[in-house]
């Protein structure tokens, strides 16, 4: 499942694999751009939660000004981040009824706001994967801003930030005239077709009296993606309400037909039928031209993105709304999935930073937990999180490959005892002052200022981790810290088993921790495929982030300069110095 | 006091011919080689260069990772030592006859000779090489005596490794003029690293009858033989008789205390000795000299126990 950014401060190109299951190790020297690649996907998600704009400074990350996160020499002026979508099934147009499971990317294009606070999406595209046929592409650029406006104050109720232009459709050649995908930060809300009043009384009427006069016989069925079905509650509950709406009003031309409507409304939407067969043609007639007239006081069609809507049936709720349903259809499918794989995304991001908060006897934080940071950033909340979950049960691998259902004090002692740091911890009350963490050291209960400091790192990441949700998406930054090489090793076969539904991502640049993923590569302990390593380089412009290949041998197809801490430079300089030594020709002898 | 022995790595072990370079072989029989924890042998000055080379012409990827090839070059560089203004003396003829190169570059035998000659005037060289470098034909010869070259060809870790470098000890210990009783009880974990000495095991040893040059060498025997035959002999034999012709076979008298000695319970609990928590009885003795000078001893499971070395215990 790809996570591609491009252009994001000095970072050029970068792709990760978020699919459960996946584990990312970023590697590269200072300064190369590694935490680029993981603010791409926690701004990502910070903005996700905020329901508004893409959230530059939040509590995942601050990332100051927009204009600083493009890249200087990015030849397109505006950051790109692809995504692949969750799969999802689209009609199959050879078949009636029947579902092809599609697999989709989409990528944005983002460009700083003109107020510099935020970024806004320039572009929108979604395509098929490996598909040739054309993309559905919603841009900024040529759209008018007076349409804007509008779209966005018709989409006012789902709080939007920005509106583009739908330029075309998936797989289609057709246009969509004045037709918006209106959108909250990154996320699609809603799609809005705007018209001129006579338009949308033009296609009202039409459609309404066709409606009215074969008065479908079925019973309503959700209609299909591609709208070929209309549902007839919706339809019928949308013209009496629109009915309803014109005899609130002081029109005297319908002062005479609010008998008509009150008996339509009266007698309820199932006995509609008869009671409109009751009416005289020119009854008839007159109802529908009030019922067009009100129709055109809101001159445009929204459609609101609520997930994915091929699972839970039609969102549209009107004539015409059903109409652009179905004319959008793939496309809609499309926007509704990249809605569902963002929330998706959201909801899986799980972030621990590289610092820790100090070692105490006792925390007072508790109730302050931020989405996507189990822990806190600094892994404050680690007491807290062990208090209250502790007898709450967590699926995970114990260090001797068995899977076990169990506590998550059971779950985070069996880790601890085999990172060797200590016997097991366990979350004290101290009442109004906070929860204090007790941890057994061969036999001796101390609290956590009375130990070392590898147990207050390691700590919050084994909490982190062990309570993250099913197939959360975890974060962490140089897990290595303070920590002895032996534990750092250790710390790899806890990342690499403990939680395999998950997808991790490391920042790290621990030569025990990826000598130690490179022999379970060898041991066959982990497959291949489960496992990238990434490096990520700095050069002239920018830097971009590669994989290296792991062999079955546990070896890496190449050993790129500045990886890792290789001890070449020091290892050649010794040996220089010593052969000199032993010769007789250093001065230090 | 005895010098400690110098341990000398054959380059055979880390430096390969280009052919050998390019077999993993080679690199995994180094690794074996490499993984020492403290037992460290010195890599010759005429070495390092074979070393430089060998950076300088680093094998393919494939073969070994960069990363491992300059974490095993780590280990190596830094173990060196300046070669001595006096040559050691050394049966060069017989090395060449005897010495030939596996795995390992061509150079590596002049290498050797140059490393070894390095070493100059220290009693004991204990050189780490491999067996299938040697022709094993015992020879008659005072020059490769007087070398006082012993091959140990176990890669460290290993007990027999273990056991020959206690040889070593021990012929450094008899080598020296100047070494006395003390210097086997200083010296006691080198020589005799699988015998366990009780806290009072030395306390008594000014008892021994007879001339110091004359208990030194018997201890040694003794010691030496209970160290490298006796968890075998207790093993491989159940009945006192047999373990006791076993021993006598190895020059090592002993026997357990007689039937009178055991009715006299005071007697037995001189017999118990403490080794830090836990108390052994030892009543099998070595009899250094038919009438006086014994060591108590026991074999467990858990290793040999020396309860104490003494003219003799009341029985």
């Amino acid at each position: 499942m790809l996570w591609q950014v491009k252009d994001f401060k000095g970072l050029t190109e970068a792709d990760l694999d978020i699919a459960p299951g996946k584990i990312s190790i970023l590697t590269g020297v200072n300064s190369s751009g590694k935490s680029s690649v993981i603010q791409s996907l926690l701004l990502s998600a910070q903005s996700l939660h905020s329901e508004g704009p893409v959230a530059l400074n939040g509590p995942l990350v601050r990332l100051g000004n927009a204009v600083d996160l493009v890249r200087e020499s990015s030849a397109t002026g505006s950051i790109s981040l692809a995504l692949d979508l969750l799969p999802g099934f689209d009609a199959d147009p050879d078949a009636d009824d029947s579902l092809l499971e599609v697999h989709l990317q989409a990528q944005y294009m983002l460009k700083p706001s003109s107020d510099n606070t935020n970024l806004q999406p320039q572009r929108l595209e979604i395509s098929r994967s490996g598909g040739d046929e054309n993309p559905l592409v919603a841009s900024h650029a040529n759209s008018r801003a007076s349409d804007v406006r509008e779209a966005m104050e018709v989409a006012s109720r789902v709080k939007p930030s920005h509106a583009l232009h739908l330029k075309s459709l998936l797989g289609s050649q057709s246009r969509q005239l004045r037709t918006y995908v209106v959108m909250q930060g990154l996320r699609p809300v809603a799609v809005v077709q705007l018209m001129k009043p006579e338009q949308i009384a033009f296609r009202y009427r039409e459609a309404v009296q066709a409606f009215l006069q074969e008065l479908p016989r079925e019973r309503s069925k959700p209609s299909s993606p591609t709208g070929a079905r209309t549902g007839r509650w919706p339809v019928l509950r949308e013209f009496v309400q629109l009915l309803a709406e014109a005899t609130a009003t002081k029109d005297q031309r319908v002062q005479s037909l609010v008998d008509h409507v009150q008996k339509l409304r009266g007698r309820g939407i199932l006995s509609f039928e008869p009671t409109w067969r009751g009416f005289s043609e020119s009854q008839r007639s007159e109802l529908i031209d009030v019922a067009v007239e009100m129709r055109a006081r809101s001159p445009y069609v929204v459609l609101p993105i609520r997930g994915p809507h091929w699972r839970y049936g039609s969102t549209a709720m009107g004539l015409l709304e059903n109409t652009l349903e179905g004319s959008l259809g793939s496309s809609l499918t499309a926007i509704s999935m990249l809605s569902e794989t963002l929330r998706d995304v959201a909801d899986r991001v799980q972030y621990l930073g590289p610092l820790r908060d100090e070692p105490r006897v006792v925390w007072n934080h508790w109730n302050e937990l931020a989405r996507s940071l189990p822990v806190g950033t600094r892994g404050e909340y680690s007491a807290a999180v062990l208090s209250r979950s502790s007898d709450s049960n967590t699926t995970y691998t114990a260090p001797d490959g068995q899977i076990i259902r169990s506590s998550l004090a059971n779950a985070v002692n069996d880790w601890l005892a085999y990172l060797d740091i200590g016997d097991a911890v366990s979350a004290r009350s101290h009442g109004k002052l906070g929860v204090g963490l007790d941890l057994a050291v061969s036999g001796r209960v101390r609290d956590l200022t009375s130990v070392g400091v590898g147990v207050s790192q390691t700590l919050p990441l084994l909490v982190g981790v062990l309570a993250a949700p099913q197939g959360a998406l975890f974060i962490v930054e140089q897990p290595e810290l303070h920590l002895h090489p032996g534990v750092q090793a250790r710390l790899a076969d806890f990342l690499m088993t403990a939680r395999p539904d998950m997808a991790i991502i490391i920042e790290t640049h621990s030569d025990s921790f990826v000598t130690r993923v490179r022999r379970r590569v060898a041991e066959n302990a982990i497959a291949l495929d489960q496992v990238d390593i990434i490096f990520v380089e700095p050069d002239l412009t920018g830097s971009r982030a590669r994989k290296l290949t792991l062999t079955e041998f546990g070896n890496l197809s190449e050993w790129p300069q500045g990886f890792l801490s290789s001890a070449e430079e020091d290892v050649r300089a010794i040996l220089q110095a010593n052969i000199r030594r032993t010769s007789g020709t250093s001065n230090a002898s | 006091m005895p010098v400690e022995p110098v341990q000398l790595l054959d380059p055979e072990i880390f430096i390969p011919s280009t052919e050998s370079a390019a077999k993993r072989e080679f690199w995994v029989r180094l690794l074996s080689w490499i993984d020492d924890g403290d037992e460290l042998a010195l890599v010759g000055p005429n070495s390092l260069e074979g070393l430089h080379e060998l950076a300088d012409q680093r094998p393919d990827e494939s073969v070994i990772s960069q990363n491992d090839f300059w974490t095993i070059l780590q280990k190596l560089v830094p173990r060196t030592f300046y070669p001595a203004q006096d040559q050691r003396s050394i049966c060069e003829r017989h090395v060449r006859t005897d010495y030939s190169s596996a795995l390992g570059h061509g150079e590596n035998l002049e290498r050797l000779i140059k490393d070894i000659q390095a070493t100059g005037d220290q009693p004991q060289v204990a050189l780490r090489t491999l067996e299938d470098c040697w022709n094993w034909q015992s020879r008659d010869c005072q020059d490769c005596v007087r070398s006082r070259l012993h091959k140990l060809t176990a890669p460290p870790g290993h007990s027999t490794a273990l056991n020959a470098m206690a040889k070593v000890w021990r012929s450094a210990c008899m080598d020296d003029q100047d070494a006395g009783l003390k210097a086997i009880q200083a010296f006691s974990q080198e020589m005799f690293p699988n015998l366990h000495f009780s806290d009072s095991a030395w306390k008594h040893l000014n008892r021994l009858s007879g001339s110091p040059s004359d208990n030194f060498s018997s201890l040694t025997h003794h010691l030496g033989v209970l160290n490298d035959h006796a968890p075998r002999v207790w093993a491989e034999n159940v009945t006192t008789r047999r373990r006791q012709a076993e021993m006598q076979g190895l020059g090592v008298p002993a026997s357990p205390d007689s039937p009178q000695t055991h009715k006299n319970s005071k007697a037995m609990q001189r017999r118990d000795f403490q080794f830090g928590q836990v108390m052994v009885r030892c009543e099998w003795h070595t009899k250094l000299r038919p009438d006086t000078n014994r060591i108590y001893f026991a074999v467990l499971d858990s290793g040999v126990y020396i309860g104490t070395i003494v003219d003799h215990l009341p029985t």
